[in-house]
């Protein structure tokens, strides 16, 4: 008589267990309900580019003095600077300058070293092409100046979730320094 | 005509009529199923596998990632292609059922990218192997890239006659000038390396031999290309 009690007991407990972490499992499916798709629908909506993205590098000619260190400070030597010597001014005229986006590899260095700063990082990602040869740009092309995506009014913009979580933190940093 | 295919359409919409060309209604069905193969190589891969994930889901495009080359349509080569990849990455592309597409995906598959200047073993474009269809620049490229890069192609593939693909595949296949090159007798034949070794018991010697002459037998312009 007496194991029979414990053993109905027993169950009895085994059973509300079970039913806790039935409970709880559905308790988290549940609270998914109320998530809003995360979905980016890519042409129509475009996430803003982190604040340092590093993407097509755009060159002012006129602020380039053929100085060449972008050449030297790149892992493969990419930027083709074509420069003439001028001798009645003793100066360097930068005649054409080209960047291969197809066999650049966008790692900042020549933005980071250019001592005139005539060099920059655009957001601009979108490059692909039909053909490889289009992506050697040269003066012209890589002076062009993107378009920015909060202008473009026909294409939403989403903040990501961890760059507004930073301004957040910014904000609240600044603030305190203020009250200081 | 169309009208019989399209019974849906036709509730919706009773006073319009669709008029198309079995060629476009073929392109249509084309660009807006194209299944890609799940070839990654390297680093490329990881912004192609985020792609796969609900963030920048591309089966809004009617992209169905496959495994298997013979159910695939489309190739994004995500990765660099070493010398040793390349036969495999050609078969693959052989075993892929016509209509196929390719996307060079990185700056390693479109010129080498970062290892085009002094690397032995890098395949310096994927378009020597296989004819590429949209290159896609990038290290890696950003996930919006990749479907910018898809929508291009699907342009691509809207436009396309279906004779003339044929033609310009054969015409496109690669960039290069062909290099004449010919076959000369491999040099490693073997013999001075005898020289060097201290005359030793012939068990050894003989070892050395047979493994000399095997390894000669290796034609070595299969290394050169």
């Amino acid at each position: 008589m007496f194991p029979m009690v414990t053993g109905f007991m027993s169950y009895g407990q085994q059973t509300i267990r079970a039913t806790r972490y039935i409970g709880q499992s559905f308790i988290t499916t549940l609270s998914h309900t109320n998530r809003l798709p995360i979905t980016i629908h890519y042409p129509y909506e475009k996430s803003i580019t982190p604040e340092r993205f590093r993407g097509r590098i755009h060159f002012e000619f006129d602020k380039c003095i053929a100085c060449e260190v972008c050449v030297r400070v790149c892992p493969i030597d990419l930027p083709v600077v074509d420069w003439r010597f001028e001798k009645d001014i003793k100066r360097k005229q930068l005649l054409n300058y080209s960047i291969d986006f197809g066999v650049c590899i966008f790692c900042g260095n020549c933005v980071e070293y250019c001592p005139t700063s005539c060099l920059s990082m655009t957001e601009e990602y979108e490059l692909s092409t039909y053909d490889r040869h289009e992506l050697n740009y040269n003066q012209i092309a890589l002076s062009r100046l993107p378009i920015s995506i909060m202008g473009d009014y026909t294409i939403q913009t989403i903040r990501n979730s961890s760059e507004s979580k930073i301004n957040k933190e910014k904000s609240s940093n600044s603030r305190t320094i203020t009250d200081y | 005509m169309n009208l019989i295919e399209f019974p849906l359409l036709d509730q919706t919409s009773s006073n319009s009529v669709i008029s198309t060309t079995p060629n476009d209604l073929s392109n249509w069905s084309r660009l807006s199923s194209l299944w890609p193969l799940l070839y990654g190589t390297s680093c490329c891969f990881i912004e192609f596998a985020s792609l796969i994930g609900s963030r920048f889901d591309f089966d809004r495009y009617g992209l169905v990632p496959r495994s298997s080359p013979r159910q695939a349509d489309l190739i994004l080569t995500a990765g660099t292609v070493t010398m040793k990849m390349a036969p495999s990455l050609v078969r693959l592309y052989e075993q892929m059922p016509e209509p196929k597409y390719v996307i060079a995906m990185g700056a390693c598959t479109i010129t080498g990218g970062m290892f085009s200047t002094d690397s032995y073993s890098t395949v310096r474009g994927v378009d020597k192997l296989i004819p590429v269809d949209v290159y896609l620049p990038g290290c890696p490229p950003k996930p919006e890239a990749v479907i910018d890069a898809l929508t291009k192609l699907r342009k691509k593939i809207s436009r396309e006659i279906v004779e003339d693909r044929t033609l310009s595949q054969n015409k496109n296949r690669c960039f290069t000038t062909s290099h004449k090159l010919y076959v000369r007798r491999s040099t490693h034949t073997g013999t001075y390396e005898q020289e060097l070794l201290y005359q030793s018991p012939s068990t050894l010697d003989i070892s050395s031999e047979t493994f000399f002459k095997s390894k000669s037998s290796v034609p070595s312009y299969k290394l050169v290309n």
